[in-house]
């Protein structure tokens, strides 16, 4: 057999085709490459939405997928990006700003596109020289020579900048540039989320001051979110209400702000008292707190008499500031109550209503005629249940606001 | 003709020289910052205040190049033709922002101020050592 003889124009073509097929081989892998990249970043890097947790995994990723020694992350503030990660740099430079259109990640900012700048020091040096300023000092590596910066953008919104840098004067090719191109969107995506997570969560903690959780889960509700106008729930519980006697006279004697900063001194003190005993903060009416006790009235009352107690404490430390000392009145009713949300459309509030609310409140006000600061009703001293701990001291009747029949009041000392 | 091996020597790390001459046969010779690689046939220069190479320019559009590579001092000689003026666009846009990436660190970003981008022909491109001893490349 021979060989088969080829003409030179043959092999030529059979060569020529070798080559396109190699280089679209090697396309190919490099698409695959690609995706591959883009599954991994997705599927494990980027699937957290805890923003530093975030934060480290794509450091990492940049330093040991991509070969990327020192990164930086900066947030988006509106007329300036803040460095919120670093990676690399001796000097973490956390905090540190960038007005939008300074330098090469200001620019980049401004005009929502990557930019891949070589010689950074010459270039630098260059405008000095001609227009004899110093440059300004921006967060990057003490000689950083290399910088590509990306716009980290989801739609139209930017998001922030990510940096990768270098010493070395020619450190980043197109395909540096490529690689960040890709996995852009996928982390700014992902920043984004976590970021609105974060503030999600900020705003829940923040609604909870305001609606307490506890009420919520009066409610059966997880989140302030699931209310609506007419939601209710009742049950039996029980009312505290306290309130600083004779304060109006004390704050006459006090400048607007030393008033509010009076209050919220005092409030500082009783109000996580209420919590410690299993009850919640319904409302403040001034320096007047009501508060509900889901729980046994023994909650409420054990409450009372640790509010009292704490109130020698804090007239020792307002007498330091030369403040004369301040009387509470505190009165306890229990009985059935209804939670629920009231108001109209775009203003409600949550809040507790029923007969038992009102008791509570002329309870506390009869103790300026007693000799007592904490005064209870009948139903409460009925449901102590061991009251063998307290000193209870039967004051007899008294005349209730609005009501037909004297209610039998008590007062409640710890037993020494 | 713009090879992968060239490229370093297009980003600007070590100025380039730029030799043009006037419609009276004068040459004049001038250090740039940057050549930008346009695509594999083509070279831009940044238009800001050297106004001589491009009064140049409009009577004899040919001109020469050397670029450094930063790795190797290797110097590279490009004959080039001025072969239209872009002052919007991609190109226009890419230049212009890095121009004031830098200038902006100075607060001088009203003054670098691109004008245009003069977008030229490679027609050729040769080590110096090739073009001093044309010879020994043979």
């Amino acid at each position: 057999m021979s060989e088969p003889v080829f003409s030179t124009e043959i092999k030529q073509q059979m060569s020529e085709n070798q080559r396109q097929i190699d280089q679209l081989n090697e396309q190919l892998s490099r698409k695959t490459d690609e995706i591959k990249i883009i599954q991994t970043i997705s599927s494990e890097i980027l699937n957290t939405l805890d923003l530093e947790v975030l934060f480290g995994n794509i450091m990492a990723l940049m330093h040991e997928v991509f070969g990327f020694d020192y990164c930086m992350i900066l947030l988006n503030e509106g007329s300036l990006l803040r460095v919120a990660a670093s990676h690399g740099h001796d000097d973490q430079g956390l905090g540190i700003t960038v007005p939008i259109g300074k330098g090469v990640i200001g620019t980049v900012a401004q005009r929502r596109k990557i930019m891949r700048m070589m010689g950074l020091r010459m270039r630098r040096r260059y405008v000095q020289k001609v227009t004899g300023t110093d440059t300004e000092a921006l967060p990057t590596l003490e000689d950083a020579d290399s910088q590509i910066a990306i716009p980290l953008q989801v739609k139209d919104k930017l998001v922030g900048v990510y940096v990768v840098e270098s010493e070395k004067a020619n450190a980043f090719n197109a395909l540096d540039e490529e690689i960040l191109t890709i996995v852009s969107n996928q982390v700014a995506a992902a920043i984004d989320n976590a970021a609105a997570y974060r503030e999600l969560q900020l705003l829940a903690e923040a609604n909870s001051r305001f609606v307490p959780r506890e009420f919520l889960s009066l409610l059966q509700k997880e989140s302030i979110t699931e209310t609506e106008l007419n939601d209710q729930t009742e049950g039996k519980m029980t009312v505290l209400f306290s309130d600083i006697r004779d304060f109006t006279p004390l704050s006459e004697s006090m400048t607007p702000a030393e008033a509010f900063a009076f209050v919220n001194d005092y409030l500082g003190t009783m109000a996580p008292i209420i919590r410690e005993y299993g009850g919640f903060i319904d409302k403040y009416i001034g320096d007047a707190i009501m508060a509900i006790f889901p729980g046994s009235p023994q909650d409420a009352v054990a409450a009372g008499l640790k509010m009292e107690e704490s109130l020698q404490h804090f007239n020792q430390h307002t007498a330091t500031a030369g403040k004369p000392p301040i009387r509470i009145g505190i009165g306890i009713h229990t009985g059935q109550l209804v939670a629920g949300i009231i108001g109209f459309a775009d203003r409600l509030e949550g809040t507790v209503i029923g007969d038992c609310v009102n008791t509570a409140s002329r309870l506390e006000g009869a103790t300026k005629d007693l000799p007592v600061s904490l005064l209870v009703s009948e139903t409460v001293v009925e449901e102590l249940g061991d009251a063998a701990e307290y000193a209870i001291d039967s004051l007899g009747e008294v005349e209730i606001k609005g009501k037909k029949e004297k209610l039998k009041v008590y007062g409640i000392a710890p037993r020494s | 003709m713009i090879s992968e091996e060239l490229m370093p020597a297009l980003q600007g790390i070590v100025p380039a020289w730029i030799v043009t001459t006037s419609d009276d046969n004068v040459p004049n010779c001038t250090c740039i910052s940057q050549v930008y690689p346009v695509d594999e046939n083509h070279v831009a220069l940044s238009n800001q205040f050297f106004s001589k190479t491009f009064r140049n320019l409009q009577s004899n559009p040919h001109a020469v190049v050397q670029v450094i590579h930063p790795a190797d001092i290797g110097m590279w000689l490009l004959e080039i033709e001025h072969v239209r003026t872009e002052s919007d666009g991609p190109l226009f846009d890419e230049m212009d922002m890095q121009l004031a990436a830098i200038a902006s660190m100075s607060n001088m970003e009203d003054v670098f101020k691109l004008q245009s981008a003069y977008v030229f022909k490679v027609h050729s491109v040769t080590q110096l050592s090739e073009a001093l001893h044309p010879a020994a490349t043979l």
